[in-house]
């Protein structure tokens, strides 16, 4: 690695890397607008200047690459000056509306005006006005005088989606983005851009208005809209999910994720199951868990093997691997399946997967995956515990099929077509509510935090599953994630020598993908 | 530290006399009051208004534009600067194209309200004021104390004025004086920036 001076310290920087992601490893700030690791190297907005030793003028950092013997400085008077002196310009035309603007709070050209700029205006001209609150797309908003043309939209549509909606058009002061006449931004990553946009020049219309950016609260977490399991930032204000934005991971999702992923958190603010219901019904919790225990009891007398539990590919690896087990030494039933009618979803080369289900490579770890949850149905039996799983909703056929179960206890996190089924309902907490890991399909787990707390009377699964067998007399001594983890990466191979902690904000490939991965480097 | 208690003489030991001579003062100030009622202090409210200061913190209202819109944008500085979070907002796109973002509910839970006016100061459009000068607020039922948008864009601090039956102040306040509608140019000489009209291609 090639010996570098920024500012007069001496660092060993990775070749290939530009001064700007050298800073940032150091935690120099160098603010600019038009650079994007994930873009690449524009140099247009001209903000991220540096002085380079052995050039008379000041260089832009984004485009100056590390060799050997390079020194820099980026704190001189000079400099600061400069940065003031770009600042300015970009300010001329910006209206002062920061005060209705979804960016405020988190806006590139705010922070930087704060932090480098503090300068009186000398503009006593008017500014040029240009279109405010253009719908672009069906889900992008466009105010063209908030621009600062710095082309990062165009460039994420011309070479990461490849379908170059966005342009720039007109000359000098009057260029503004726009897009093609009948072409709107329309692909489904458009709201990449509105992340990538320093400014408040393109909005979510989703978001538009919704909330303030300061009164969210930032969790790290995974989409659960696909098994590409794209690590998000999850964004929540008392209670109410907001939006999902993408975190980056280099080995699934890099900096993007879908549009439908984006809106996939509707369901966890949306007629939401938060008390124990029995027959339709409103019950307390200690009822609730009562009758489910003497419905067991009943059920486990007559017929144990008989006992089906139907799991979900949308629950966590934990809750499946707790389920599983609550299954084999509770109820002494091996009937433990996890499937789906969900329909597949679109795919494409980008990012978006078939797949709907977030886990279900955590399903066939477990060995508890059927692609055929209907014929498991028709059996029948005494009893079927349906845990976060719809079969009604998208099935009917499935909903006909659950009839065949004498009783039918339902432990949901929403109200659909299954609860109505069901002669007793329980609430659980769904992802965001709760710890746990999704396995997506490269088979890498990865860890999602629990967000905000869960609703009403819901339980995590784990919890819930506790509370019923230590109720039939078994104490399972669960009390968080760790204590699973703990049993789980001693039973389940796949998972050998993993830990919540050794996850961390990456995740890390199962055992087989690990070693299959390895085995091809040592090939090679 | 030590304070010595004071040495009593025999005859404040028991008490008696002492009682007598607290009793004077009593019945002196009784006697006094029984004839110069008008000067006593208290006053007799509700039947009695009581004279506020003329910029005391009342409850809030919101001011309107000349249309009688109100002018609040929905930029929720009023609700960050809150200490109570007694503010609550849901903003809503306008239907005017000169402006974009209105409340669609402004309400403000006066059960948690502190009166403490970061609101007001807040505020970068002189949207909300305490001016109405409406200090009790009273009610038998906690949802009356939850003030929704149409509540508190009625009435104005004139309107109260009037009603309370204030004696004029001897130094008026210039801001607060003047009547909440003037248009913006002639209160502060800030003219307000023109949009141009959006293009109906778009």
């Amino acid at each position: 690695m090639p010996k570098i001076t920024v500012n007069g310290v001496e660092v060993d920087a990775p070749d290939g890397q530009n001064l700007i992601q050298v800073a940032k490893g150091m935690g120099i700030e160098i603010p600019h607008f038009c650079y994007h690791p994930g873009l690449g190297v524009d140099g247009n907005c001209r903000l991220c200047l540096i002085e380079v030793e052995g050039t008379p003028k000041p260089q832009i950092a984004c485009n100056t690459f590390v060799r050997e013997g390079l020194s820099v400085r980026t704190d001189t008077d000079r400099i600061k000056e400069l940065r003031r002196a770009v600042l300015e310009f970009f300010f001329l035309n910006h209206p002062l509306d920061c005060p209705i603007c979804d960016q405020s709070g988190e806006c590139l050209l705010q922070d930087f005006y704060m932090r480098h700029g503090q300068y009186e205006s000398r503009l006593d001209l008017p500014k040029v006005h240009k279109r405010k609150a253009v719908p672009v797309g069906a889900r992008v908003t466009l105010d063209a005088e908030r621009c600062v043309l710095c082309t990062r939209c165009v460039r994420f549509c011309d070479d990461v989606t490849g379908t170059g909606e966005l342009r720039i058009v007109n000359r000098g002061h009057h260029s503004e983005i726009t897009v093609h006449p009948g072409r709107p931004l329309d692909n489904p990553y458009s709201l990449n851009t509105v992340d990538l946009c320093p400014v408040g020049a393109l909005t979510s219309s989703q978001f538009r208005f919704k909330c303030r950016v300061w009164f969210l609260e930032t969790t790290r977490s995974i989409c659960s809209g696909c098994s590409r399991g794209c690590n998000i930032h999850l964004e929540q204000s008392e209670g109410t999910i907001y939006r999902y934005r993408p975190r980056e991971n280099q080995e699934v999702n890099r900096w993007w994720m879908c549009d439908d992923g984006r809106s996939s958190f509707h369901v966890f603010n949306e007629s939401r199951c938060e008390a124990p219901l029995a027959g339709g019904e409103e019950i307390p919790h200690s009822e609730a868990i009562e009758k489910i225990i003497d419905a067991v009891r009943k059920a486990r007398e007559r017929d144990p093997a008989g006992i089906a539990m139907i799991l979900s590919p949308e629950m966590s690896t934990e809750s499946l691997y707790a389920a599983r087990k609550f299954a084999r030494e509770i109820l002494g039933t091996d009937r433990v399946r996890a499937g789906s009618f969900a329909p597949p979803f679109v795919e494409d080369e980008i990012l978006r997967k078939a797949d709907p289900h977030p886990n279900r490579r955590g399903c066939e770890m477990l060995g508890i995956w059927t692609d055929d949850l209907g014929s498991e149905l028709e059996r029948g039996g005494p009893l079927a515990i349906v845990v976060q799983n719809d079969l009604a909703g998208p099935s009917p056929e499935a909903g006909k099929r659950l009839e065949r179960f004498e009783t039918v206890i339902a432990l949901a996190t929403n109200l659909d077509e299954t609860t109505k089924r069901a002669a007793l309902v329980h609430p659980v907490a769904p992802h965001p509510e709760c710890d746990g890991t999704f396995v997506n399909f490269q088979g890498r787990v990865q860890r999602f935090r629990k967000a905000k707390p869960a609703l009403g009377d819901a339980l995590t699964v784990m919890e819930l599953l506790r509370r019923i067998a230590a109720g039939l007399g078994t104490e399972f001594g669960w009390v968080n994630l760790n204590h699973v983890w703990k049993e789980m990466a001693v039973e389940v191979p796949e998972l050998e020598g993993m830990s919540p902690t050794a996850l961390g904000d990456h995740g890390l490939p199962i055992r087989s993908v690990r070693e299959a991965s390895g085995a091809t480097v040592e090939k090679g | 530290m030590k304070v010595p208690s004071p040495r009593l003489r025999w005859y404040e030991r028991i008490y008696l006399w002492e009682i007598a001579r607290g009793m004077v003062v009593t019945m002196r100030h009784m006697i006094r009051n029984l004839f110069r009622q008008r000067e006593m202090p208290t006053v007799q409210w509700p039947e009695e208004p009581k004279h506020l200061p003329v910029r005391i913190k009342g409850r809030h209202r919101l001011t309107v534009r000349e249309d009688g819109s109100p002018k609040c944008v929905a930029c929720y500085m009023c609700a960050t600067a809150c200490p109570a979070r007694c503010i609550h907002i849901e903003a809503e796109e306008s239907p005017e194209p000169t402006i974009e973002k209105v409340p669609k509910a402004f309400d403000i839970d006066m059960l948690r309200c502190v009166f403490c006016g970061y609101c007001v100061e807040a505020c970068p459009e002189d949207a909300i004021r305490m001016d109405t000068g409406e200090v009790s607020i009273v009610s038998d039922n906690r949802d009356d104390f939850i003030f929704h948008m149409d509540f508190l864009l009625r009435g104005s601090g004139e309107e109260w004025k009037k009603k309370r039956g204030r004696p004029e102040p001897v130094e008026e306040d210039e801001d607060l004086s003047s009547p909440p509608d003037t248009p913006e140019e002639t209160r502060d000489g800030y003219r307000r920036r023109e949009r141009p009209p959006v293009p109906s291609s778009w």
